[in-house]
């Protein structure tokens, strides 16, 4: 007996179960905006224990891998914040006897935020571009005005900004309704005063940067910048409304089963007198974007 | 013999790899690689070590002062900060990226994707401005990757300060001179995700080609100078991104056996060191 007993623990000692592994994917997503799939792939079948930034996804303490390969469980979570996020799982096999339960790899996403994350009447639009006249090592590779957000010390950078400012329905912002426009720049003492103009028969707010030797801007590295437009304080605005009119089917009244005509409701701007002025609305913009599209400065490399 | 080692090697490396990402496939494509962790050689975060923590970089920031402003790894490097709130803690920070390749598995092969680079800050140093708000702060370049790198004064996780510089390339070759079967080195340093960007924009090297320019250069003239051996018979970016599959690299380190007589004039070696 004793030698039949020895027999079975070695019997079962030489079937240990087998490694599995679990690896988890997806989660990548944007807050607010509705839930965000994690994928947990499974090198058998079982199920998969989600957690983020260490705490069990709510619904998704257990959720069933496929039956068949790949063997992925698929957990719908919902972000409680933007920002860097830790997801992990714990894969637990069906078979316990012939796979080992396993830890996942380490996922780290960022959930996204929006880049117009300032919430004024004032909605800012900017981008880069780089000044004609450069030449040489310095000269643009395709032309001036494309757009783009790494420069050499020596270059020039255009700041083209346009807005439009809700409080008067959504109008042009220019010198005729814009009493400050400008922009900061870190490391820069006085902001740039934007001016708008035509430019090729589009007219928009521009403001230079020059780069170079001392005194001029030569901080290698990310430009940190914020454009700032201050509308004109006004006795008037514009408020959004609605009204019925008639819906037109071939330029005539469409006319209902009932006999009547038939209305829709549109929306429309409506002029407003302010005995009191409205307070020009002020609007900021500084870009969010990754680090790695950051408006950046280099140098011309140099032999050492 | 060591070519087949190395051979072998790098083939552990890609079954390992190849382990590691094949249960991604149907679930989630493309999927960024990871480094295997047993991997040696991979060069550490820099400085610290230590993550800084997410801070806002004002547009009142005051510059600092980044002397030289264009630096290979190893040099002496001052930060000096001035205009700050007096006898106030900083922590000085320096950009750096976790790099990783990104590929399409597929069942019966995976497509090579490129590249994802993710930049984030780590800690220098936590020092303290002196009563007129200023400081001066010595130290070296570490090993990292090239390009622009910069570098934040941050106080309760705002930026009051903000300064960088380059970290330009190099390329060397040892040794100098040997008999026919001599090992040599060519050592390249100061690759990098911004460097490369601006290598492509800025001057003639294009960084996943420049290498191949040089063993170019070193090819035509292998008549009057030396034979190099192919790279195994794989191209430099096919060279580099096993290269960084293995170790994400800043620095790249290529074993060349020597396979014909090298005189090695001190002139050639001399032209190499002008191409870093």
């Amino acid at each position: 007996m004793a030698t039949l007993g020895l027999a079975v623990t070695g019997g079962s000692a030489y079937a240990a179960p087998a490694a599995s592994t679990l690896i988890m994917s997806g989660g990548n997503g944007v807050y607010d905006l509705g839930p965000i799939v994690i994928n947990g792939t499974a090198s058998a079948p079982g199920a998969v224990a989600f957690t983020v930034n260490g705490k069990a996804v709510v619904g998704c303490e257990a959720v069933a891998t496929t039956t068949v390969t790949p063997f992925v469980a698929k957990c719908s979570w919902l972000p409680s914040a933007p920002g860097l996020t830790v997801i992990t799982g714990v894969f637990t096999p069906t078979d316990a006897a012939a796979f080992a339960p396993a830890n996942s790899n380490t996922l780290n996403v960022k959930i996204g935020v929006p880049v117009q994350g300032v919430v004024s009447p004032v909605h800012i639009y900017v981008d880069t571009v780089l000044a004609s006249g450069s030449t040489g090592a310095l000269a643009p590779r395709f032309n001036g005005c494309a757009i783009q957000n790494e420069y050499l010390i020596g270059q020039t950078i255009v700041f083209r900004v346009y807005a439009n400012n809700a409080d008067q329905g959504g109008a042009v912002m220019d010198t005729t309704n814009t009493s400050k426009a400008f922009i900061e720049v870190a490391g820069v003492s006085t902001p740039i005063q934007l001016s708008y103009g035509n430019h090729s028969g589009v007219a928009f707010w521009t403001g230079i940067l020059k780069t170079g030797a001392a005194p001029l801007y030569s901080t290698l590295g990310v430009i940190n910048f914020k454009v700032t437009l201050v509308a004109k304080d006004s006795t008037t605005m514009k408020v959004l409304s609605t009204k019925l009119v008639p819906k037109m089917e071939n330029g005539k009244r469409l006319i209902g089963s009932d006999g009547r005509t038939v209305y829709e409701r549109v929306s429309y701007y409506r002029t407003v007198k302010l005995s009191v002025p409205l307070k020009g609305a002020t609007g900021t913009w500084a870009s969010n974007f990754t680090q790695t599209s950051q408006l950046s400065l280099f140098a011309v490399p140099v032999t050492k | 013999m060591k070519n087949k080692l190395r051979f072998v090697g790098a083939g552990a490396v890609l079954v390992l790899l190849a382990s590691f990402i094949a249960p991604a496939y149907a679930a989630d494509n493309p999927v960024k690689l990871v480094a295997p962790k047993e991997i040696v050689g991979i060069p550490a975060i820099p400085f610290t070590g230590l993550k800084a923590q997410a801070f806002t970089t004002p547009s009142n920031m005051v510059n600092l002062e980044v002397s030289p402003s264009q630096v290979v790894i190893g040099d002496a490097l001052t930060i000096t900060g001035k205009g700050l709130p007096g006898n106030t803690p900083v922590t000085l920070t320096w950009s750096t990226s976790d790099a990783t390749w990104i590929a399409d598995v597929q069942p019966n092969t995976v497509n090579y994707m490129g590249t994802s680079y993710t930049k984030y800050n780590v800690v220098i140093a936590t020092i303290s401005t002196d009563a007129l708000g200023g400081f001066v702060y010595k130290t070296k370049v570490p090993s990292d990757f090239g390009g622009v790198h910069d570098i934040y004064a941050v106080n309760n996780n705002v930026a009051v300060a903000h300064g960088g510089l380059q970290v330009a390339r190099t390329l060397t070759i040892s040794p100098k001179s040997g008999p026919i079967g001599t090992p040599i080195t060519i050592t390249y340093t100061g690759l990098g995700p911004l460097c490369m960007q601006q290598d492509q924009r800025f001057i003639t090297m294009e960084s996943t080609q420049d290498l191949c320019r040089h063993v170019g250069l070193v090819e035509q003239r292998q008549q009057q100078f030396l034979q190099l051996v192919p790279l195994e018979s794989i191209t430099f970016r096919q060279m580099k991104r096993l290269a960084s599959l293995i170790s994400m690299p800043c620095n790249l380190q290529f074993h060349l056996p020597i396979v014909k007589w090298v005189p090695l004039p001190s002139l050639k070696m001399q032209g190499y060191s002008s191409l870093t």
